[in-house]
């Protein structure tokens, strides 16, 4: 690769992305107009670009979320509803003693 | 649309596992995938999303919503893949061993430049591409492979990346062109192999 090239090379990643000063623009340009092999490394690297930003998402296997869940519910039982009540009912006592308090 | 997910996330915060799991549904494959591709197989992608709804799930009652779910969600899964990352310390690859080719003779030479962009082969209708291109992302070196998969493909801002990965933006830019250009040269490869296969068989 002549060396001229190279300096052109790692600018395409900026160059793509608007990100270049005017100067440094415009030389690039003119030297594309030159080169083929340095156009044909833009437009496969824009290509690859694409390719990569529009690669589909992967499937998550159904037994790895069946498992999540199963996880989730093993690890985590809610509290039964007596338990709820219990604990409701010391926060409201609680709550109306500090009231009563600060009023006499 | 929000409105119903701030209310699937309210429900899943008093500890309602099916409001979870639509909310887990909804997020799981983009973080699957981008899990896979920053750790390379699909073993540690699967223990980075079970990890993360467990916590997820742990940690429902803290979320504040200054996020969206799903952006909360994924920055954990993120921050768990780093971890197993920095746990694995891979072995460095050279970035030489991966822009040259070798020859039957053994000696290594430089690509050649040829323009596939326009060939019909470079698409994602391609599975063979496609399939080549997973495989690719999943064998950059680690520190390429990290901010790639966060800007390529999730989008995120080279600020937030700089600061998930706790390196300057020009650090990470630098690594996205490095990421790039590699890509670049192993689609090339595949490509010259495409044309050569083709002359081979008229």
């Amino acid at each position: 690769m002549v060396i001229i090239c190279r300096r052109y090379r790692i600018s395409l990643s900026a160059y793509l992305e608007n990100e270049l000063d005017a100067n440094r623009n415009r030389l690039l340009e003119e030297h594309l107009i030159d080169c083929p092999e340095c156009v044909a490394v833009l437009e496969t690297f824009r290509k690859t670009i694409a390719l990569c930003r529009n690669l589909p998402l992967l499937q998550v296997p159904d037994e790895l979320h069946s498992r999540i869940m199963q996880i989730l519910e093993r690890e985590f039982q809610p509290e039964p509803p007596a338990i709820r009540l219990i604990i409701r009912r010391k926060t409201t006592k609680k709550r109306r003693g500090k009231k009563t308090k600060i009023k006499t | 649309m929000k409105k119903k997910e701030a209310e699937l996330v309210s429900r899943a915060k008093n500890g309602n596992r099916e409001a979870f799991e639509i909310l887990l549904k909804k997020y799981e494959a983009r973080t699957y995938s981008s899990a896979y591709r920053i750790l390379g197989n699909r073993s540690d992608a699967a223990d980075v999303l079970q990890e993360a709804a467990i916590r997820a799930f742990q940690a429902l009652p803290k979320f504040s919503g200054r996020s969206t779910f799903g952006t909360w969600f994924y920055r954990i899964a993120i921050n768990l893949c780093l971890l197993k990352l920095r746990k694995q310390k891979r072995a460095p690859i050279s970035l030489e061993s991966m822009t040259t080719v070798r020859k039957d003779d053994g000696e290594e030479q430089p690509f050649e430049i040829t323009d596939w962009s326009h060939n019909p082969a470079a698409s994602l209708a391609n599975t063979e591409l496609r399939e080549l291109l997973e495989k690719k992302i999943a064998g950059l070196p680690d520190i390429y492979r990290t901010p790639f998969v966060l800007y390529e493909t999730e989008d995120l801002p080279v600020k937030e990346i700089a600061r998930i990965l706790k390196i300057s933006e020009s650090a990470v830019k630098t690594r996205l062109h490095r990421s790039r250009s590699l890509l670049r040269e192993k689609l090339s490869t595949y490509f010259q192999h495409l044309k050569k296969h083709r002359v081979a068989q008229y």
